[in-house]
């Protein structure tokens, strides 16, 4: 049964917290509580709605189409790999203590964590367990590099060529996850930090989750709207999902984003994203004079090899 | 899915049992109870206790997140996957000082435990993601009660409001707080009697709150007919 809605009714100050109305759905709260609970919950709009729909969902059978969804769940095999990340997860150390060797675990000798399909949709945080706190944007733009897992790019990112992701456990790299702890840390030194959702967002992206990705860039934007890098990122976030689910408004969305991103201050990566979109949407003369804009301001040579290829095959499209 | 059924039992409070059905493709250690499981990943947290824990509680987690998507209108799939995200990491966080305040109470409690913070961050997720709207059932329920008291169904906003104020004035002269609470959260939210049952702080089985519905519903039309009546005769309606 899904809840029906009409007029939207926002969380106010008041409001209980989602665990406070998890409790209370589950009869894990004491009775006193659950009064006070329930008397705002009959009043508000918001709590109302929301809290009939969590009752239903804690107690209602699982229907055939639910678990027919429950059965694309891990397979067994797999479960060792969440284990092991899961087995990462739970010993980082909190706040700002320094994982060390604590109960035999060597973070330098720590092998890359083996993650899968439940733990690529990035949007969530690890723990920060390093000694120190580097640069998560460069961690980002290696690890990038070392997986190329999607055709645009993210700022910084040195060159490789694009490795289509396939079924099975994807393989994330130590850097990867050193980028994960580098923003947790960001974000628990300064939580009101802009750049955190947006570099949430580029960790989404490296690992092409790209709907994540679109919900951490919007958090950004929403932030500040004129994030040239979040633009530029929710630009190519957004293109993967067009492409995706075979969307042609999310393309001519996405360029509109990256000529936004572009209009504050053109960049290799956001011109690359430009012209890769054109193309997408078959225009093949606006790729065309994109690529050429790329190799003017490009200098690596492995970046330009794709762009000057890229760009001969657009010329040939457009001849008769 | 086929295979061997675990049963969970409701949490204090009378809340009911419900059934998971644990795939065969998950074979789990039986000699190891769920509290266990839970214990060693507190202690030891090795990658072999964190399998057998995704082996115990990945159902009851991933039935609580597709349950709840489905119910708010997200994309199930997507919406599990993250969910499933979610809850692991709220569970590991900070050492693992979620499932450091697990207390068993009963026998499977811990299936219950999972499934609360699965829906604890299944709440919050739908909060982040979807506009909660008022609710058609809610004005649905409340067209239901103004047939019911012999009022005009089918008013608009305002009306309703003022309609809804006044019943909840005499709420508060003849009902206890617990009956205003069953009552609002039959009539307003369209929640059924044996959902409200199985609420805390209620202490009553479903036909207890049946009757206490009706015990309410009579005295406020004996109480209310002069004021509806008059509401009709000023709208110039019989």
């Amino acid at each position: 049964m899904e809840v029906p809605f009409e007029e939207a009714a926002h969380a106010g100050p008041a409001c209980p917290s989602g665990d406070e109305l998890a409790r209370l759905a589950s009869g894990m709260i004491k009775e006193e509580a659950a009064g006070h609970l329930l008397d705002h919950i009959i009043e508000c709009d918001h709590c109302g709605p929301l809290f009939r729909g969590i009752v239903d969902a804690a107690t209602a059978e699982t229907t055939v189409e639910e678990e027919e969804i429950l059965a694309g769940l891990p397979e067994p095999d797999r479960v060792r790999e969440d284990a092991r990340a899961l087995s990462r997860l739970s010993r980082a150390a909190g706040d700002d203590q320094a994982e060390s060797g604590r109960d035999g675990l060597d973070v330098r000798a720590m092998a890359p964590i083996v993650v899968t399909i439940m733990a690529v949709a990035i949007g969530a945080w690890t723990v920060s367990g390093l000694l120190r706190t580097p640069d998560p944007a460069r961690l980002l733009a290696t690890s990038y590099s070392e997986l190329r897992l999607i055709e645009y790019r993210i700022p910084g990112a040195s060159y490789a060529p694009f490795r289509q992701k396939r079924g099975g456990a994807l393989v994330l790299p130590r850097s990867y996850s050193e980028a994960l702890v580098a923003i947790q840390a960001l974000r628990k030194k300064n939580p009101d930090d802009k750049s955190v959702p947006r570099l949430a967002g580029q960790a989404d992206l490296v690992a092409a989750s790209h709907g994540a990705a679109i919900r951490n860039f919007e958090q950004a934007l929403a932030l500040d709207p004129n994030d040239r890098e979040a633009l530029s990122g929710q630009g190519a976030a957004v293109a993967l999902r067009g492409a995706a689910d075979d969307r042609p408004q999310d393309l001519r969305t996405a360029r509109d984003l990256l000529r936004r991103s572009i209009g504050i201050r053109r960049t290799p990566d956001s011109t690359f994203n430009l012209a890769l979109v054109y193309e997408r949407l078959g225009e093949y003369q606006q790729a065309s004079d994109a690529w050429s804009e790329f190799l003017n301001i490009e200098t690596d040579p492995g970046w330009r090899a794709e762009a000057q290829k890229r760009r001969a095959e657009m010329e040939n499209r457009q001849r008769p | 899915m086929t295979g061997s059924t675990i049963r969970y039992t409701g949490m204090p409070g009378g809340y009911l049992a419900n059934m998971v059905k644990l795939s065969t493709k998950y074979q789990v250690n039986q000699s190891l109870t769920p509290e266990h499981v839970i214990q060693l990943c507190v202690d030891r947290g090795t990658p072999e206790a964190w399998e057998e824990f995704v082996r115990r509680f990945q159902p009851v987690i991933g039935a609580t997140a597709v349950k709840t998507a489905r119910r708010f209108g997200l994309n199930c799939q997507e919406a599990m996957e993250d969910i499933i995200q979610e809850t692991y990491l709220k569970i590991t966080a900070n050492s693992c000082a979620v499932l450091r305040s697990f207390i068993p109470t009963r026998e499977d409690s811990a299936f219950g435990f999972m499934k609360t913070i699965a829906l604890s961050v299944a709440t919050d997720y739908v909060r982040r993601r979807v506009a909660i709207k008022r609710d058609t059932g809610k004005t649905a329920s409340l067209d239901d009660l103004s047939t019911e008291l012999a009022a005009e169904p089918g008013l608009n906003d305002a009306e309703r409001n003022v309609q809804v104020r006044e019943i909840d004035e005499k709420l508060r002269e003849i009902a206890t707080p617990r009956d205003r609470r069953i009552f609002w959260l039959y009539h307003r939210l369209g929640m059924t009697a044996k959902a409200i049952a199985s609420l805390p702080g209620v202490g009553i089985k479903e036909k207890g709150v049946e009757s206490v519905l009706q015990r309410i519903l009579n005295e406020l039309k004996y109480l209310l007919a002069p004021a509806i009546a008059g509401g009709r005769s000023r709208r110039g309606r019989s």
